[in-house]
């Protein structure tokens, strides 16, 4: 056994080893984004429950041990033994959907395995609160604060959830840099987009998804994508640097959902198409499943 | 931590909350990159972290609590990105040519222990070990800061360090390094 000062020395020598200067690229990533993210705003007034009397508290038990003894009695299990016939059809029940699995968070764009058929909902750092039913052989992922990425496994994200898009100067030689000022409307994000050189937008159209409102357009990218800077053809880039981008001879279509000041942008691309086989009747059952948290 | 940049921070001002950034992130860096033990997801944790501390800062109430606050903040960021990024680090250390070798070579043997032992803790007792050693805590803050009972903490820290001090007697016991005394 080693003596405890000989410990402390040697662990207080590791554990402030190193360097914490924060990497500068770091920093600026975050005052970007800074820009184009709204602060939440807390309830102004919070709902304060009434004190209860004793006498009121005992009213209230009775009456749930009375309701819960006539469901018993009306839909319970039949007391006559195994086999017999299911009472009448239960009318009662507890939730209209299952409850929805967090999807888990991760700092790139691979996914975890989400389980088929189960329904999952979008937390933190991702600020709205969304779920949906995941398909087979998908993969999740909360990618920050601005994304959330779901794809088939091993193929590129053809399904984001986006937040504060900034689109490029020129999606061919997005090494320009983003518009400025910054679009945060979902007219003026679609004005952006249609200006951009080599991009074929389609008219505005609504829709809805999750039972909001929401405008569809699909973007067509260029035949070729080879000139391009790197070889991409990119419309835009969110805070913390990921950017979306459209294929040689490929589209993407854009869901602006209502989400207050800014939409909630819903992006879908079909450049794992040939990979991926019915891959857009899939997203289509992905998007027909979203359902908005209350307070998301 | 300046009071007046924090409220202009929380009501809304970008240029205030620059500045608390800029003195605020190499602590909230340090603290990210000691539980995590890898700088890169560090990175990434303090970024999402920021973002949040900057969308939530209204709900802040007091702003002398501010620094507690970010720092349950960070270690949550923490808790959300570690699970799927279990990789191990590897680093190469240059072993110096000098005299006192064997106290060198000893030094990095007990970093390599300590290290090995700290990174099969779990998170949550990486985080109580940090913020009591590193950001130098007391145990009753640490618990207030994770919103945990101090009970918990206590014994969160009881034993991580003494899973470090496991590491540390078995890495020595074996092969005692002496410095040999000159003929």
């Amino acid at each position: 056994m080693t003596d405890d000062r000989e410990f402390r020395r040697a662990t207080t020598d590791w554990l402030e080893a190193g360097s914490d200067r924060t990497p500068p690229h770091a920093v600026d990533a975050v005052l970007l984004a800074v820009r184009s993210t709204r602060q939440e705003r807390p309830l102004p007034v919070p709902w304060r429950p009434v004190p209860m009397q004793n006498i009121a508290r005992v009213a209230v038990a009775t009456a749930a041990v009375v309701a819960v003894a006539f469901a018993w009695l009306n839909f319970g299990p039949s007391n006559t033994g195994v086999g017999s016939p299911a009472g009448p059809t239960a009318t009662v029940v507890a939730s209209p959907t299952p409850t929805p699995i967090p999807i888990p968070t991760g700092s790139s764009t691979l996914g975890s395995p989400l389980v088929s058929g189960a329904r999952y909902i979008t937390t933190d750092p991702f600020p709205i609160r969304m779920s949906f039913v995941a398909p087979a052989g998908w993969t999740g992922n909360i990618g920050g604060p601005y994304a959330v990425l779901l794809s088939p496994q091993d193929a590129a994200s053809p399904l984001g959830f986006e937040l504060s898009p900034q689109p490029f100067k020129d999606p061919c030689k997005w090494d320009l840099g983003t518009m400025s000022p910054v679009p945060t409307t979902t007219d003026a994000i679609i004005a952006a987009l249609s200006s951009q050189p080599g991009v074929v937008a389609t008219a505005p159209a609504s829709t809805t998804i999750g039972g909001r409102q929401a405008i569809k357009v699909t973007l067509a990218g260029p035949d070729r994508t080879d000139t391009c800077t790197d070889g991409h053809f990119s419309y835009w880039q969110l805070p913390l640097g990921l950017t979306e981008e459209v294929g040689q001879g490929m589209t993407a279509t854009l869901y602006f959902v209502d989400n207050g000041d800014q939409p909630l942008v819903i992006v879908t691309d079909s450049m794992d198409a040939i990979r991926t086989p019915n891959l857009a009747e899939t997203i289509q059952q992905v998007l027909d499943s979203i359902q908005f948290d209350q307070g998301g | 931590m300046d009071r007046d940049l924090i409220e202009r921070a929380r009501a809304g001002d970008q240029e205030a909350f620059a500045d608390l950034v800029h003195q605020t992130s190499d602590t909230l860096f340090g603290i990210a990159r000691r539980i995590l033990r890898d700088p890169e997801l560090a990175e990434d944790v303090l970024q999402n972290a920021l973002v949040t501390i900057w969308r939530k800062l209204p709900h802040l109430r007091e702003a002398d609590r501010f620094e507690g606050w970010a720092f349950r903040i960070l270690v949550n960021a923490c808790y959300a990105e570690a699970p799927r990024n279990r990789r191990w680090a590897s680093t190469i250390r240059e072993i110096p040519d000098r005299a006192d070798l064997a106290d060198d070579i000893r030094t990095i043997h007990d970093r390599d222990e300590l290290e090995r032992a700290f990174r099969r803790l779990p998170l949550d007792q990486r985080a109580v070990f940090v913020l009591h050693h590193h950001v130098g805590l007391p145990l009753v803050a640490v618990a207030e800061t994770l919103g945990i009972p101090d009970g918990t903490a206590r014994s969160r820290l009881h034993y991580a360090t003494r899973a470090l001090r496991v590491a540390f007697d078995e890495g020595r016991a074996p092969t005692q390094l002496r410095k040999e005394q000159p003929a």
